[in-house]
């Protein structure tokens, strides 16, 4: 069970963007992908979701190539957060999370309700559930459109299917408390509900402290891959981001670095 | 914990559906007895129910007047309504965009151009100005998507759009400077837009027709839904939104295209219905979709009845009064959104 992107080649308006990068997430992982702005990460997170198809290598869903499978099959097996999402146009917080569920049309008012009712206080915005978007402030938005995903990835699950999350900075205007409830919520569900998570982020700390793998992007390729103390020392991080850093103990969560960037 | 007024999605959307329907009922009613004849109402209502009042010297006048002239034309006025409202709701989606309307790929221009071009090189006539006008707006359409199309997104049919009006407007420009005095006439009344063709026999040939593609059009509410979050997003919520593209503009071409070309130009009501509802009920199409079209629908039939008599016994191009009533009412509505 797992959605791989396998030696992938990509350019894009002549320069090349990804080469020769292997990454996966397997079910009930998540996978921080860190890497300098303009690394590639969100190609490499789009190449996950099917929105581009790679020049060379191959991106496979449980096995299966990417590209044989149609849109509406895919929507129901992975859910993708974007980093720009449309204008926000006069819809309700509730018609929002709805969306969720729109690949599962077999779902009855009462269970998409449901489903709604959970996600929306999972991601902490169930007390906004009847507002309207656009009167929302830029982090409430965000989280809204967590739901909206936490609802296509938990809506209609069969048993041990495997459904995947994709995250491109999720975290971008949320005030602390929030980042780490949200990414607290993506280890929970990825350990509860067997979901394989993705997440694109810049706070190589909150990397550290959620996830069970993590993906150095530098130079169109993976620097260093593998687990938050595997990944996070000094040389890896200073060739990705050119910026002096140390590395730590984290004093309240054992077993995971603190990076301190001078 | 449950918020505190949970239900919203309860009785509110059927209660404003079933307050537009009733208030078209009674706009179909003012605009069927009043007019160059006056028809009273109670007499109408005989009349609806095939008692026709033959003790009265009008009776078969009335008769005639409400059941050859005005039922067709309140007919067509509403169908006009829906069509023009649901079209430009579905602009509005695909190009996310609360001031889009179909006229924006070419639809309207390319009609005007084959009306314009039957009226001043062929002679006129409604059976030459009407199907070519249906032509010229899908031939317009046709090249704007397939000028558009290399570019993603919608941006590139939106420019291919602009560039095709442009076209269409400096032919139809040239023509205007060909026409003579009496072309020129047809030519700007046929601009203004008309319901005064409406019969039973229009009635049958496009009814059934925009009908079935109306009925159509609000099946895709999801789909509208989603677009609204961006092109990527629905892609994500499984929609292939290419192919979603191409259907929605078809729809729209084969919806607006047969409507310009019977009643000519009639503006506003695609841009106002929609974004009156969107102001007042939310974007969720939905409910965005049936209430645009009553509401396209009541201000259509208004708008012919007071086009009737205003100016009684002669009458007004319709398109003259939707835009002489929609124009300051969308500027109320501007004004009072801004202090709000």
């Amino acid at each position: 069970m797992s959605l791989i992107a396998h030696d992938i080649h990509l350019q894009r308006h002549g320069k090349i963007v990804l080469a020769g990068v292997s990454c996966g997430i397997a079910s009930g992982e998540v996978l921080g992908i860190l890497g300098a702005n303009g690394a590639g990460k969100s190609t490499l997170l789009a190449l996950l979701a099917g929105d581009l198809a790679p020049q060379a290598g191959s991106v496979a869903l449980d096995g299966k190539p990417l590209a044989g499978v149609d849109n509406a099959a895919l929507a129901r097996r992975r859910a993708v957060l974007s980093q720009q999402l449309g204008p926000a146009f006069n819809l309700s917080v509730q018609d929002i999370a709805a969306m969720g569920a729109y690949p599962f049309p077999e779902l009855a008012p009462q269970q998409v309700g449901q489903v709604c009712r959970d996600a929306l206080a999972m991601a902490e915005v169930a007390h906004l559930a009847q507002r309207r978007y656009p009167e929302l402030s830029g982090g409430e938005q965000q989280r809204v459109q967590f739901a909206r995903v936490l609802v296509q990835a938990l809506a209609a699950r069969q048993p041990g299917e495997a459904r995947y999350l994709l995250l491109d900075e999720p975290t971008a205007s949320l005030d602390p408390r929030h980042q780490h409830g949200l990414l607290a919520l993506a280890a929970r569900l990825a350990h509860d509900a067997g979901l394989g998570i993705a997440v694109v982020l810049h706070d190589v700390n909150l990397a550290a402290c959620w996830c069970t793998r993590i993906a150095l992007l530098a130079n169109a390729s993976i620097v260093a891959s593998g687990t938050p103390t595997e990944v996070l020392q000094a040389g890896h991080l200073e060739a990705t981001y050119r910026q002096p850093c140390t590395i730590h103990p984290h004093p309240t969560r054992p077993g995971r670095p603190l990076v301190l960037f001078a | 914990m449950p918020p505190p007024h949970a239900p919203e999605t309860g009785h509110r959307p059927l209660r404003v559906l079933g307050l537009l329907a009733g208030l078209l009922l009674l706009l179909a009613f003012l605009s069927l007895s009043s007019g160059a004849v006056g028809i009273p109402l109670k007499a109408l209502l005989q009349i609806a129910y095939g008692a026709i009042p033959s003790n009265h010297d009008d009776a078969q006048l009335w008769r005639s007047v409400l059941l050859d002239v005005r039922l067709p034309r309140v007919l067509f006025a509403m169908l006009a309504g829906i069509v023009l409202a649901l079209a430009g709701a579905l602009a509005q989606a695909l190009f996310r965009n609360p001031l889009a309307e179909p006229g924006l790929v070419g639809i309207t221009a390319g009609g005007a151009l084959g009306a314009v071009t039957a009226i001043v090189l062929l002679g006129g006539g409604f059976l030459l100005v009407a199907p070519l006008a249906f032509a010229g707006s899908l031939l317009a359409l046709a090249a704007a998507y397939h000028l558009g199309r290399h570019q993603p997104g919608v941006a590139g049919l939106l420019l291919a759009g602009i560039a095709v009006n442009a076209l269409c407007a400096s032919l139809i420009g040239l023509l205007t400077y060909l026409a003579d005095d009496s072309q020129l006439r047809s030519i700007t009344f046929w601009s203004m837009g008309s319901l005064a063709n409406a019969s039973w026999h229009e009635l049958s040939l496009l009814g059934p027709w925009l009908l079935v593609l109306s009925l159509l059009a609000l099946r895709y509410w999801r789909a509208l839904n989603a677009l609204l979050l961006g092109e990527r997003a629905a892609g994500h919520l499984g929609f292939p939104v290419k192919a979603l593209r191409r259907k929605l503009i078809l729809l729209m071409a084969l919806m607006v295209g047969p409507l310009v070309a019977a009643t000519g130009g009639i503006g506003f009501v695609g841009l106002v219905a929609p974004h009156l509802v969107r102001m007042a009920l939310g974007a969720d199409h939905r409910l965005l979709l049936p209430t645009a079209a009553l509401t396209g629908a009541c201000a259509l039939v208004a708008a012919d009845w007071l086009a009737r008599i205003v100016v009684m016994p002669a009458e007004l191009p319709i398109g003259i009064v939707t835009g002489l009533v929609g124009g300051p009412f969308f500027i109320y509505l501007l004004l009072k959104g801004r202090g709000a």
